[in-house]
């Protein structure tokens, strides 16, 4: 099964969401910060990322910056998990390269099913 | 006599001033002519008069050249000094002629010239006669000589003709013969003692001659005693003569010298006369150019003052006039001027001139008046503006500050709530999580009572979430944060997404949902998610207020020169609103009863919030409803969004 990378300083949401997910089958790895998330993902490279917006010391942009302009980890698909609905930041998630965009309160079916579809167009492109 | 002068000085004074300067002129030009030619003929005539005087003392030195003549006549009785005298006499004559022309010319008295002239004749007339008387008898004393001395000459031709002719010998003697017989002749015709000297010269010669060159001894003393014969006659002639004349007197010749003294007396009596008379006339005439002079330089000092009161007092005065005049001074009369010359015409210009200016004055003042008043209104006008505007800008000031408090007082509160919402939501999003799990779990077991617990508790938590979400919007709103993505959509895909998404609500109270878009709706440029968030406002508003009716979504355009809009309408046919309920619909926070939120829920902040997005697209949001009747919500937006966004104006 896929491993998903789930970056989130809030330790409820962390808890609440890797529990839901590895119900669903996946591995998951947590980061706690955005600098956090970045190493993260350069040490295990996992299949997705899951990545807050709004983090301490490093949020999801900067982090979503690095991770894109790294080769070894460009391809790697992440979705935004964002309290900000506003049509700007979907705009901006676009822009800089998030692969999807998730809006909190989550609703957990459709995001099972964008994992998923990112995680085959991925593997795909690998292969 | 003062009358005349008056009369006359009136005359004059009246006279235009070109005319007094031509008389000026007139009056320095005759001046200038007339001392001139005085002073010459004064000294032309002194001249003359000198030149008569001269005349006159020549007359005296020729009268005493008569005298010399007459005495060298009687002392030496030689016809020269007779010759002599008439010429002198002729010459007084002259003279006299000359000078009494120039007494006639001079006006000189000429009676004492005319006794000169009178007995200076006399005075000849007697000499003559005495020269002749003298002349006459030595002739008739000497006719015996004279006859000796004719047949002399005969008996020397005959003398001469024994003379050989040899080597010319005879024609040489005859030739100083002729020569000898010349000064004969001038003693025999006239007496003149100068004459024997030359006779006895050429005897001499002649003597020689013969004695040297009449070789016959006997011709030479035939020849030579007739020679010396005639030479005894000639001396005898010549001796006689002058004896008569001088011995001769019949005391004419005293009377002569009577008139003669009698003529230089009355000849120093006319020069005296003349003298006195030059005098006179001298001092006549000197005296006469002083007159003139003095006329003269009396004329010019009344000329000038005459011109001086006439045209350069009257010009001062037209001059001070028109100084004060210059000045603005008008409070003084201009003094009559009675002349009609070109003085009197200033002064009459002056007085229409300062009519004028009074006039001037009058209006100036008048203007200056109504300046200074209208100046005063403006200042009194200025001053209460200045106040006014003063008063303005602290106000406005004052507003300012009001505003400016008022405006960061809600930017802070935007801002709380902005991050409050976020503070509320992150824990939210863990209670809905967690029961979203956990309901999940308890459906894998089957149990449904617990299940349905953490559906509410879940419901609940979206239900705060999608309140937090308002609140979040509107606080974003407000502080400004609201950006407008417009791009190009077609109407009927918007419309079918919120018919989708709000489908499922309607259904909730048995409502019916109807969809009309009209054919020109067609597609438009907007901000598509602020759109179908004000759709989705309106339609789950209708919903919540709405119970087994119909709830109606419509879309339509309405072309216009400004460009088209769009307009979107919610129908439903619910309990409505009465006109106090529709006139707060849009503020925040208000709901149409306090009631209304316990029974439907709600932030009431939907309707405000569509206002706002409705506003930052270039439109506006308006409600129809009555009571029971339903209500009706429209959004009017442009097909064409405006790029830069209408900034909402704040709550």
């Amino acid at each position: 099964m896929s491993t998903l990378l789930l970056v989130e300083d809030n330790a409820l949401n962390r808890n609440m969401l890797s529990r839901r997910l590895e119900k669903m089958g996946y591995t998951v790895l947590l980061a706690v910060d955005g600098e956090d998330g970045v190493a993260q993902t350069r040490a295990h490279t996992p299949d997705l990322v899951l990545m807050d917006i709004n983090m301490p010391i490093m949020d999801g942009w900067q982090a979503l910056t690095l991770l894109k302009q790294d080769p070894k980890t460009e391809n790697i698909p992440i979705i935004a998990l964002t309290a900000h609905t506003t049509t700007s930041d979907r705009d901006k998630a676009d822009k800089i390269g998030f692969n999807a965009f998730a809006a909190k309160p989550i609703d957990f079916k459709p995001l099972v099913e964008t994992i998923e579809i990112l995680i085959h167009a991925a593997q795909s492109l690998e292969t | 006599m003062t009358k005349t002068q008056t009369s006359w000085a009136f005359r004059l004074s009246t006279l235009p001033i070109r005319t007094k300067l031509t008389l000026v002129s007139a009056l320095v030009m005759l001046a200038l002519i007339a001392l001139p030619s005085l002073s010459l003929y004064r000294d032309t005539t002194i001249r003359n008069i000198n030149q008569t005087r001269l005349a006159i003392v020549s007359l005296d030195s020729m009268l005493l050249e008569l005298q010399r003549d007459q005495n060298d006549f009687v002392n030496v009785f030689e016809l020269k000094y007779l010759d002599k005298f008439s010429l002198t006499f002729e010459k007084f004559v002259e003279s006299t002629e000359n000078l009494k022309q120039q007494f006639w010319d001079l006006n000189l008295p000429i009676d004492t010239l005319e006794q000169l002239v009178m007995l200076t004749s006399d005075y000849q007339y007697l000499f003559e006669v005495m020269a002749e008387q003298k002349i006459l008898i030595g002739q008739d004393y000497t006719k015996g000589i004279r006859k000796e001395i004719n047949l002399g000459l005969k008996t020397i031709d005959e003398a001469l003709r024994a003379v050989p002719n040899d080597d010319n010998l005879r024609q040489s003697l005859q030739n100083e013969l002729v020569l000898l017989r010349l000064p004969v002749q001038e003693l025999q015709v006239r007496h003149q003692g100068t004459q024997i000297d030359i006779f006895e010269k050429q005897f001499t010669k002649i003597e020689k001659t013969a004695h040297f060159r009449i070789t016959d001894l006997a011709i030479r003393s035939t020849f030579m005693s007739a020679l010396i014969k005639f030479r005894e006659d000639v001396r005898a002639l010549n001796t006689a003569t002058q004896t008569v004349g001088l011995t001769y007197d019949d005391g004419l010749n005293g009377e002569i010298n009577l008139i003669v003294n009698a003529a230089h007396q009355i000849l120093n009596r006319l020069n005296t006369e003349v003298n006195a008379a030059i005098d006179v006339r001298e001092k006549n005439l000197n005296t006469l150019l002083s007159a003139m002079a003095g006329f003269f330089l009396i004329a010019f000092v009344l000329t000038i003052s005459m011109l001086y009161r006439s045209i350069s007092v009257p010009i001062r005065n037209v001059t001070s006039i028109m100084t004060r005049l210059a000045d603005g001074d008008l409070a003084f009369n201009i003094p009559d001027h009675p002349r009609r010359d070109e003085i009197g015409d200033m002064f009459r210009a002056l007085r229409v001139f300062k009519m004028g200016a009074i006039i001037r004055q009058r209006t100036q003042i008048a203007l200056r008046t109504a300046h200074d008043e209208l100046e005063n209104r403006v200042e009194e006008r200025t001053r209460e503006l200045s106040e006014e505007v003063e008063e303005h800008r602290l106000t406005e000031k004052m507003l300012m500050h009001a505003r400016e408090d008022a405006e960061s007082a809600n930017h802070a509160k935007s801002q709380f709530l902005a991050n409050m919402s976020h503070e509320l939501r992150t824990p939210l999003n863990a209670i809905i999580g967690y029961a979203e799990m956990l309901q999940e779990d308890a459906e894998d077991a089957r149990n449904d009572v617990l299940s349905d617990d953490l559906g509410k508790i879940r419901s609940a938590g979206r239900h705060l979430l999608g309140i937090i979400s308002e609140i979040l919007d509107l606080s974003k709103i407000e502080a400004g944060h609201v950006d407008i993505y417009v791009e190009h959509f077609v109407i009927q895909d918007v419309i079918d997404t919120v018919a989708d998404t709000v489908r499922p609500l309607i259904a909730t109270n048995d409502n019916t949902f109807v969809i009309d878009i009209h054919d020109n709706a067609g597609d438009m440029d907007s901000d598509i998610t602020r759109l179908r968030q004000i759709l989705l406002n309106f339609l789950s508003n209708a919903a919540k207020f709405t119970d087994h009716g119909t709830i109606t979504l419509s879309v339509w355009r309405e072309p216009k020169a400004e460009g088209d809009t769009i307009v979107f309408s919610v129908a439903d046919d619910g309990i409505g609103m009465n006109e106090e309920q529709q006139s707060h619909v849009f503020d925040p926070f208000i709901q149409a009863d306090v009631s209304t939120t316990r029974k439907y829920g709600g932030t009431g902040l939907g309707l405000t919030i569509n206002r706002e997005f409705a506003r930052h697209l270039g439109g506006e949001v308006r409600v129809e409803s009555s009571a029971n009747k339903g209500t009706t919500f429209f959004v009017h937006l442009p097909a064409k969004a405006p790029q830069e966004p209408h900034m909402g104006e704040g709550i």
